[in-house]
């Protein structure tokens, strides 16, 4: 993408007047975006960008700029630019010589999505939209989508640090709307991951349509949720956004430092239930939160946040890490070359526990089942959280009984944790993109069978 | 990229089309953004952003492809404008494809971009930051720290040319700059938020800015849960605003044709209570989406969507205008030069009306301010349908009392926009683009833990 040379000329030009550690992170990116709706390939798109974004840091001070230019004038223009900024001139400082080295891939790709030709891409959308629509007569329209992109990276740093990288990402997405009368309903399943073209053999496209079908069609004859307060039962189906929104951004390090975490300052005490571990890990192949260097180069790992309820750490990028005096841990992400890496989630996860995940739901006289989850949003100062379920049902003694629908849970991080009473050996996956500061990125997040007694629980019937 | 480059680009495209004998259209856009960000009253980062990219557009019988590059040399715009070609040939044909036909693009009667000198004139922009953050700190003492006070500045330039005469282009500018805070009292943190945009960041007053974010944070400490009940609301504009960004994709006139609006078929229907007047105004003085072109190069125009609660109109590119056989283009937008052009408004406007915010309260007597909302991207325009959490502040004879959080409320937006008993006289422009003032809404469900 660049030249080792080049690399070492815009870093001794960055550190040329001084400075505590530079770094050149590039990037270049080839996707493709289908859109299916209405029976018909909709949209389509395909392209590539790049760009490179270079770091200056001297004491507690960034200095950032980035550009779509990858030529070595444009670069050393950018560099000297950044270099001149810094208020005093010191002497500059030596940039070690380093070769780059190609990181190890944790995921594989075994059909790469540019040998695939467009219609075979097109045909995906196709069945999903005939499955879902073959699944009811009451679905009423269909939209699908493809999209597939490459990412290549290179990092390098004063430190000595010169890293490539490359992950590939394919997801495929089906929603569904059915229709009764007036009576209007919709759902969406997705499946993605670090991965190649074979995402869509593992989860043929007819399965998302059929069951994006069977959502949207229980919708329809479901009740409107209670308002009020409930036991809830959230099964591994869910995935887990509620780990991500109740936990995962509170133990993010750039909010614990400022204090601006409920978490913050707590390491060593209890902040959930003994039954409760959770992790962030990047290492899984083929996860959509997964990859082998994170945006600054430091390799991705397993990051133990809590265990048994006792909190064990923080999510850190270099930064953060530097500041409270550990070792980061491979969370430094960006959305593109056009941003600064900050503290964020890969693939979060409520450990499974031991209980069976049936009788849990067997174990609740009047509550609340939820099977599958939207999107939500947390306060990370306060903890309070919200998030939207998309399948739910009435739970009556014991038994799954009515669906529900408009359930909208809403609570405070560590109250929740620390109430949870039950949890499951199973555990289940869902994709998201993550947003924090106008930066998405790719996650994934998972969490076994969990009770929940006593959450607030957002419906339209008193 | 210069002016002069973005010419290039243009011409360089414009150029392949005519080579291959093909229906084109080139957006090229270039942008510079420059940023400063302090924290507990030391710089913490500035940045600088040079941006530029080509998105074409090729229309082949009725079928279209889109393909972009940010590599504006000759050879990759080819390249880009063959993949686009390759691409039109896997989609559907639909005779509604066409290219749009060229129209006179009057300039914005105002002006809509700040020159800024230099690469960065950052010293400026970081003492901007740095006064919003003390503003803020000096407020109250329980404001202890700030997470970031930012200030921004970017500056755009936007070419749209295509081989049946389109020729639009503009330039424009916005400082926006922001402050996200943290309040504390009996160890119980409460955030503030608060944001406001100018043409160039220098036009913005950190005072009242900084003020507006502390007093946000501060009202909200104490907070207790809510209570489960039925009962009038009062919507804080920041919160209407959100809302009705929310509300916008369900405007789209594609959206319409497919059914995938819960606003498809409704035209000329009551929609929302008499009070509600929507119009999406690009040409908004002082508007931050306002522009004089759309991202397909037609002239920007003001657009009733709902007058005295009756639906007008929906929103539409030229492909939707074709379609609906009715309704003026010029709602393309181009969130990047990465994507095709998509239908949306640029300043969605709910039109004030007389009351101050205190009447609203009066008016309600007994109920709930709402000043925040979370969980807003999850809103489904297909239905209408949103289930949001939310705090505020409980609404006790007739004005605004004890601060409360952890509600949450679910409902549609038809019975919502019919629920609106009175708008507001106190509007606001957002940063986002749009404005709205307070709304009273005759009736809301909210849960709470009792």
């Amino acid at each position: 993408m660049i030249p080792a040379d080049t690399v070492r000329r815009v870093l001794a030009e960055l550190l040329s007047r001084g400075g505590d550690f530079a770094e050149i992170y590039a990037e270049s990116v080839r996707g493709v975006a289908l859109s299916w709706e209405n029976r018909t390939l909709d949209e389509a798109a395909a392209g590539r960008e790049g760009g490179a974004g270079l770091r200056l840091v001297r004491g507690e001070e960034t200095l950032f700029a980035s550009g779509n230019d990858l030529s070595p004038e444009s670069l050393l223009r950018l560099a000297s630019g950044l270099a001149s900024a810094l208020p005093h001139g010191l002497p500059p400082r030596d940039v070690p010589a380093v070769e780059p080295a190609a990181a190890r891939p944790v995921s594989s790709v075994e059909i790469e999505p540019a040998s695939v030709g467009m219609d075979a891409k097109v045909a995906l959308l196709e069945r999903a939209d005939r499955a879902a629509r073959a699944f009811d007569p009451r679905v009423a329209q269909v939209s699908a989508r493809y999209r597939d992109s490459e990412r290549r990276v290179l990092v390098a740093n004063s430190d000595g640090l010169f890293s490539t990288d490359r992950t590939v990402y394919t997801t495929l997405l089906v929603s569904a709307v059915a229709r009764d009368g007036d009576l209007v309903r919709t759902a969406l399943k997705v499946a993605s991951g670090t991965c190649g073209f074979e995402l869509t053999e593992q989860t043929p496209p007819e399965e998302l349509g059929r069951d994006a079908a069977r959502m949207a069609c229980l919708q329809l004859g479901a009740a409107p949720a209670p308002a009020g307060t409930f036991t809830v039962v959230l099964s591994s189906k869910a995935g887990g956004p509620m780990v991500h929104e109740a936990c995962g951004h509170g133990l993010e390090g750039d909010f614990a430092i400022k204090g601006l975490s409920v978490y913050a300052g707590k390491v060593g005490q209890k902040v959930a239930s003994s039954l409760v571990t959770v992790l962030d890990d990047g290492t899984m192949p083929g996860k959509r939160g997964s990859f082998a260097i994170d945006d600054e180069g430091t390799p991705s790992r397993r990051t133990v946040l809590i265990e048994n309820g006792i909190l064990k750490g923080f999510l850190h990028s270099r930064r953060t890490a530097a500041k409270l005096g550990e070792e980061p841990t491979g969370n430094g992400r960006r959305e593109s070359f056009r941003h600064l890496p900050i503290p964020r989630m890969r693939n979060t996860i409520i450990a499974p526990g031991e209980d069976d995940p049936e009788e849990i739901v067997a174990s609740v006289e009047d509550g609340i089942f939820v099977t599958d989850m939207g999107g939500g949003e947390v306060d990370t100062t306060s903890g309070n959280f919200v998030f939207h379920c998309t399948e739910a049902y009435r739970i009556r003694g014991g038994k799954i009984a009515e669906p529900l629908r408009d359930v909208m849970l809403t609570g405070n991080g560590p109250e929740v944790l620390l109430k949870v009473d039950r949890v499951g050996r199973d555990l289940g996956y869902q994709v998201g993109t993550c947003g924090k500061e106008g930066q998405g990125v790719p996650v994934a997040d998972a969490q076994p069978t969990i009770r929940i007694p006593g959450i607030v629980v957002g419906g339209t019937t008193p | 990229m210069s002016g002069r480059e973005s010419d290039a680009t243009v011409a360089t495209a414009l150029e392949v089309f005519r080579d291959l004998g093909l229906d084109g259209e080139v957006y090229a856009e270039s942008g510079h953004r420059a940023k400063a960000a302090v924290s507990d009253g030391r710089l913490e980062s500035v940045e600088e952003r040079e941006e530029r990219g080509v998105g074409v557009r090729v229309f082949l019988d009725g079928r279209v492809g889109f393909a972009f590059t940010t590599d504006l040399s000759p050879d990759a715009v080819r390249e880009a404008v063959a993949l686009a070609r390759e691409i039109a040939g896997h989609a559907t044909p639909d005779e509604a494809w066409r290219l749009p036909r060229p129209e006179p693009v009057p300039p914005l009667p105002f002006s809509n971009a700040r020159e800024w000198e230099g690469s960065l004139a950052m010293p400026r922009r970081i003492e901007l930051a740095r006064a919003i953050e003390a503003a803020a700190l000096a407020v109250d003492p329980r404001v202890r720290r700030s997470r970031q006070a930012v200030a921004t500045d970017v500056r755009g330039d936007v070419r749209v040319a295509s081989t049946a005469g389109v020729d639009a282009g503009y330039r424009f500018s916005r400082g926006v700059a922001w402050v996200d805070l943290a309040a504390t009292e009996d160890g119980a943190s409460q955030t503030g938020f608060h944001a406001e945009f100018a043409l160039s960041s220098e036009e913005i007053d950190p005072l009242a800015l900084g003020c507006e974010a502390a007093r946000r944070a501060i009202l909200k400490l104490g907070s207790a849960p809510g209570k489960t009940a039925r009962i009038p609301a009062v919507l804080d504009r920041e919160v209407m605003g959100g809302l009705l960004d929310a509300l916008a994709p369900a405007f789209s006139g594609r959206r319409a044709l497919k059914g995938t609006s819960f606003l498809a078929g409704r035209l000329g229907g009551a929609i929302a209570s008499r009070a509600v007047t929507l119009v999406d105004d690009p040409r908004l003085p002082g508007g931050c989406g306002s522009a004089p072109a759309d991202g397909e190069g037609l002239a920007t125009h003001r657009t009733v969507l709902i007058e005295e609660g009756e639906l007008r109109g929906y929103l539409h590119d030229t492909y939707s205008s074709v379609k609906h056989g009715s309704g003026r283009a010029g709602n393309a937008l181009r969130p990047s030069y990465g994507g095709p052009p998509q239908i949306g408004p640029m300043n969605l406007l709910l039109l004030p009306g007389e009351a101050p915010v205190e009447a609203l309260l009066e008016r309600a007597g007994q109920g709930m301010l709402i000043t925040e909302v979370m969980g807003l991207h999850t809103v489904d325009p297909v239905t209408g349908d949103f289930s949001l959490g939310g705090s505020g502040r409980a609404i006790e004879n007739g004005r605004a009392g004890a601060p409360v959080d952890r509600l949450a409320f679910s409902g549609n937006f038809l019975a919502l926009l019919s629920s609106i008993e009175v708008v507001g006289s106190d509007l606001r422009l957002f940063p986002g683009g749009g404005g709205s003032p307070s709304v009273l809404l005759r009736e809301l469900s909210v849960a709470g833990t009792s």
